[in-house]
């Protein structure tokens, strides 16, 4: 199938389930629109968009044509994003980036080890530094304080 | 004309002591770093800043905000150039043209020209604002929910020819920016809407957390991995700085740039973000060769880091003139006049002329200080592009999970920021784009609430939108955009089917 | 090569940053260990706004950490307030709110939906102003007078327009009570926050607001009037504009701006955040601050504040009654 036929057919159901989503809520009247009016004409309007590239998207390329280009870097990369969401309010931010530079500079990227450590321990250290010290940000801290 | 030069240059005499700039330089610097790291931007510079201001005059505070105000602008930039990752919001459409530029060996140009564009444009605003501060705040006012509404679906139009592919495409896109933007507490009446019983949401979708993962995590998504025996990018020194061919093509856009951000930073909300958008897209629009755009169009870094600058000044007019801020940061700047006993408000530019003067002259210094601290500094800057990508990436991912974390301390934006970023590289293979999304996310709460509030005033008729004639016209233009893109559907089809026909028929 | 001089830079930046790291570990806990953030839940430029800036430039200065503000504006306060019942409850996070505070949550239950905040999740810390509301109109608005304005009103129901910050906050419940007491109605434009619908009066999308003194710099340069105000004495600030009880209606409604936190906070926090808060209210820069917007001090410690909060919420509540559900 064409991407673009595709898309639209996306489109389509995202409309239908932002209208369908938000029927909850009171529509309101014109002279005082409600949560829900605004929404509806939104789905609505990504419906009709969703048809016209369902119309005009035959020629584009098709599904198989895609190179996903899924390699271990992405995966790692994703995984790492929702380790650090997860774990940085567990165990502390340091450790967490300690944990996650690690799998990447010396598992992933197979790099020299002495390097790999040193990059490691002075970018999650150093850029606790940065940010707390130096910006006042606030970084978790792990339950043992660090 | 003659009381205008005096009271400038009165306002110079007081702002260009050695002390004052050393404290424009340190505003500069801090603005600077902080822009350059993705998701944190002026606001965090300038509270880290603030405190310390409070021992000093009113000139030297006013001169170190202003100072990291425009750093950050500037900070943003090159984040983008050089890695195609935002460092705020302001940045997003400079990563296009601007990282393009620094793939094809030309870094150096395209900081040089977003350091030339942010100072011309923050200059000819700051001329602006002195002389019309006035008389623009009370246009602004002129301005109701029906005008609002009107002109943000105008500008939504128009932005979506802001990329090369279609304007179904670019809609679609928008589209959905606009849904995403319903993710929140209803400003109006105080139901939860599509927030799924996560809390968080209901102060909306962070934007920072969206962008930055829709360029940056989207980015080293595609690039980490392929880069292993990579040919650097290493710059030539000739190659650092604009030639003159450079600077032709790029001054009319920056004049244009300019002038979009100059008006629209005057609208409250997200103006400096959304002036990018505009000016970026006006330029591809017009260009003879649309097609250099996304490939390293120089008027595609002129024209937004033109706009930006020039937005950030002008969004301080409504607070100078009237008392009112539009935005976080005239406000703090207003707060950080009160606190010195000055009273803000309609009679601040009569009765506190000094203070005013002052502050002009020193936005002039911050600009001057920001050209002068940075166009040195390209030369180090495209250094960053020598380290190998693999090490660069896992740096910029700690960067960036700090940069969605930090500020609001929530977990959630960062995996806010992973989800948007698979999101994106998924719209990258299908062959949309990612921008007007993240301009749909922006526009989608003023668009609503401008709708509603047009509807409130006019008691349930919808012809408010058509009575006003400032509404009226931004509408019409928006059917007449429309209406063209429909046309030259067809024409391309029409065209596409010419060749076919002739064939047949030999 | 390249890997030598790489390897040397991070040396070097290692060396640094473990210098810098190794105090850090183990840092007490104490109270407070990073900046404290101020909420504001309207936009910038209102009267929380304008209050809470110099509020927070003078408490870092008592508890040496940085105060930012964020505005966190929407649904008459809910959105912010919401925010801070959500944060840690460390006593960094404090609120500042109007006086419709508590009959936001009032509001929730009135319409059948789920609240978004409840008083319970807050304690009361300070008051940090209290005062009445004028009526204000445009500077070439027909009425001269109150009465004229009243007498107007009362013929032409349905003719005038006027904004608000929000459905149920102060500057709507205080619109609502003079509508029903002169027995008229208006169309009413809810707005974001107290600076939008100063905007749009400005503007002359609407013909009159209810707002307090902050919207003095207005009335001071003549761009708006003020035809009367709502507190039972005439306002110090400005003695010519006769109350509301003087022309014959008998209205009476004021604002207050307070600061509010988790009410999870630990004891010692609290007493802690109490006495600093103190502190700046005695400061002499803030009551200029406060003087320069026009709203003059009228602290309240937070026992005090709770009983004033409980008055006032019954006055309000007995407007919400009467207006009831409002889409």
């Amino acid at each position: 199938m064409a991407i673009d036929r595709l898309s639209g057919f996306v489109l389509i159901v995202i409309g239908a389930l932002v209208i369908c989503n938000i029927f909850v809520l009171p529509f309101g009247s014109p002279h005082r629109p409600g949560p829900a009016f605004f929404p509806v004409i939104l789905g609505c309007a990504a419906i009709l968009a969703g048809l016209g590239l369902v119309a005009t998207g035959g020629k584009s390329k098709k599904i198989s044509e895609i190179n996903w280009g899924i390699s271990k870097h992405t995966v790692s990369i994703l995984g790492g994003c929702l380790f650090a969401a997860i774990f940085m309010e567990i165990i502390g931010y340091r450790l967490t980036m300690l944990i996650m530079l690690a799998f990447f500079f010396l598992y992933l990227e197979k790099m020299n080890r002495i390097l790999a450590l040193l990059l490691t321990v002075a970018l999650s250290l150093g850029s606790y530094v940065i940010f707390v010290d130096g910006l006042k940000l606030y970084l978790p801290k792990g339950p043992w304080g660090f | 004309m003659e009381a205008t030069l005096t009271s400038l240059l009165m306002g110079f005499s007081a702002a260009a002591v050695p002390e004052n700039l050393f404290y424009a330089f340190i505003g500069c610097i801090t603005g600077t770093i902080v822009g350059v790291i993705p998701g944190i931007g002026p606001l965090v510079g300038i509270s880290v800043l603030l405190p310390a201001t409070y021992g000093l005059s009113v000139t030297q505070a006013l001169v170190v905000l202003a100072g990291v105000y425009y750093g950050a602008m500037y900070g943003g930039a090159i984040t983008s150039i050089l890695l195609k990752i935002p460092g705020d919001a302001a940045a997003i459409v400079t990563c296009i043209d601007g990282n393009a530029m620094a793939r094809n060996g030309r870094p150096g140009v395209a900081l040089a020209t977003a350091a030339l564009s942010s100072f011309t444009g923050g200059t000819i605003s700051i001329i602006g604002l002195m002389l019309l501060a006035p008389p623009l705040a009370r246009l602004a006012l002129k301005f109701g929910p029906a005008e609002y509404f009107s002109l943000i679906f105008c500008g939504l139009i128009i932005l979506s020819y802001m990329t090369g592919g279609s304007f179904l495409k670019s809609f679609s896109m928008i589209l959905v920016g606009l849904i995403l933007g319903l993710v929140s507490i209803d400003h109006m009446t105080g139901y939860y809407r599509m927030t799924f019983g996560i809390v968080h949401f209901g102060d909306g979708l962070d934007i920072v957390a969206v962008a930055v993962g829709m360029f940056g995590i989207c980015e080293i998504l595609s690039s980490a991995g392929q880069h292993h025996s990579e040919k650097v990018i290493v710059p030539k020194l000739r190659e650092l700085f604009p030639t003159g061919k450079d600077i032709r093509q790029a001054a009319p856009a920056i004049g244009r740039g300019n002038l979009i951000g100059f008006f629209i930073g005057i609208i409250p909300g997200a103006a400096h973000i959304i002036s990018t958008f505009v000016a970026y897209s006006v330029e591809r629009k017009l260009a003879k060769d649309p097609s250099r755009f996304g490939k390293g169009a120089i008027e595609g870094i002129a024209a937004p880091e033109s706009a930006n600058n020039s937005a950030s000044i002008s969004s301080f007019i409504p607070m100078l003139a009237l008392g009112i801020p539009t935005g976080p940061i005239p406000a703090i700047l207003l707060a950080a006049i009160m606190i010195q006993g000055i009273k803000p408000g309609p009679m601040f530019i009569t009765e506190q002329a000094l203070t005013f003067w002052t502050l002009i002259a020193s936005m002039f210094i911050g600009n001057l200080i920001l050209l002068t601290l940075n166009m040195p500094l390209v030369s180090i800057f495209v250094n960053l592009l020598r380290i190998p990508y693999h090490i660069l990436y896992p740096a910029i991912l700690v960067f960036c999970v700090i940069g969605c974390y930090g500020p609001k301390a929530s977990y959630i934006n960062v995996i806010v920021m992973a989800v948007m970023g698979i999101f994106s590289y998924v719209l990258r293979k299908l062959e949309f784009e990612a921008a007007p999304v993240i301009l749909g996310l922006l526009l989608s709460p003023l668009l609503e609430f401008n709708f509603r509030q047009g509807l409130a005033l006019s008691n349930g008729s919808f012809a408010i939108f058509v009575e006003r004639p400032l509404s009226l016209f931004f509408l019409c233009c928006a059917a007449l955009l429309i209406i063209m893109s429909i046309r030259g559907y067809y024409k391309k089809r029409n065209q596409e089917q010419q060749p076919v026909l002739q064939e047949e028929s030999v | 090569m390249k890997t030598r001089s790489c390897i040397h830079v991070l040396a070097v930046a290692l060396f640094t940053v473990t210098l810098f790291a190794l105090p850090g570990v183990g840092a007490a806990a104490d109270y407070p260990s990073r900046s404290i953030e101020i909420v504001v839940p309207y936009p910038p430029g209102g009267v929380v706004d304008l209050i809470a800036r110099p509020f927070a430039m003078e408490l870092n200065k008592v508890l040496n950490v940085p105060v930012p503000v964020m505005n966190k504006p929407g649904a008459a306060g809910a959105i912010g307030a919401k925010a801070v019942a959500s944060a840690k409850p460390d006593g960094h996070t404090i609120l500042i709110n109007l006086g419709s505070m508590p009959t936001i949550p009032e509001v929730d239950t009135l319409f059948g939906r789920p609240r978004v905040y409840d008083m319970k999740d807050f304690y009361p810390l300070a008051r940090l102003t209290s005062e009445p509301m004028f009526l204000i109109v445009k500077k070439d608005a027909p009425w001269k007078t109150f009465e004229e304005f009243v007498k107007d009103a009362k013929a032409n129901p349905k003719k005038y327009k006027y904004a608000s910050s929000g459905l149920y906050t102060p500057l709507h419940l205080c619109a609502e009570l003079v509508t029903h007491t002169i027995g008229t109605e208006f169309i009413h434009m809810p707005t974001g926050g107290g600076a939008p619908a100063m905007n749009a009066l400005l503007g002359g999308h609407v013909d009159f607001l209810i707002a307090a003194n902050w919207s003095y710099p207005h009335l001071l340069s003549g761009d708006a009037r003020a035809l009367a105000v709502t507190s039972v004495k005439r306002s110090k600030v400005f003695p010519d504009i006769p109350t509301m009880k003087e022309c014959g209606l008998n209205i009476e409604f004021y604002q207050w701006v307070g600061l509010f936190i988790h009410s999870k906070t630990p004891k010692e926090v609290l007493e802690k955040l109490r006495a600093a808060i103190t502190t700046v209210t005695q400061s002499k820069a803030f009551h200029d601050a406060l003087m320069n917007i026009g709203s003059p001090m009228e602290f309240l410690d937070a026992d005090s504040f709770a009983a004033f909060m409980k008055e006032d919420f019954e006055r309000n509540m007995a407007v919400v009654n009467m207006i009831g559900k409002l889409e």
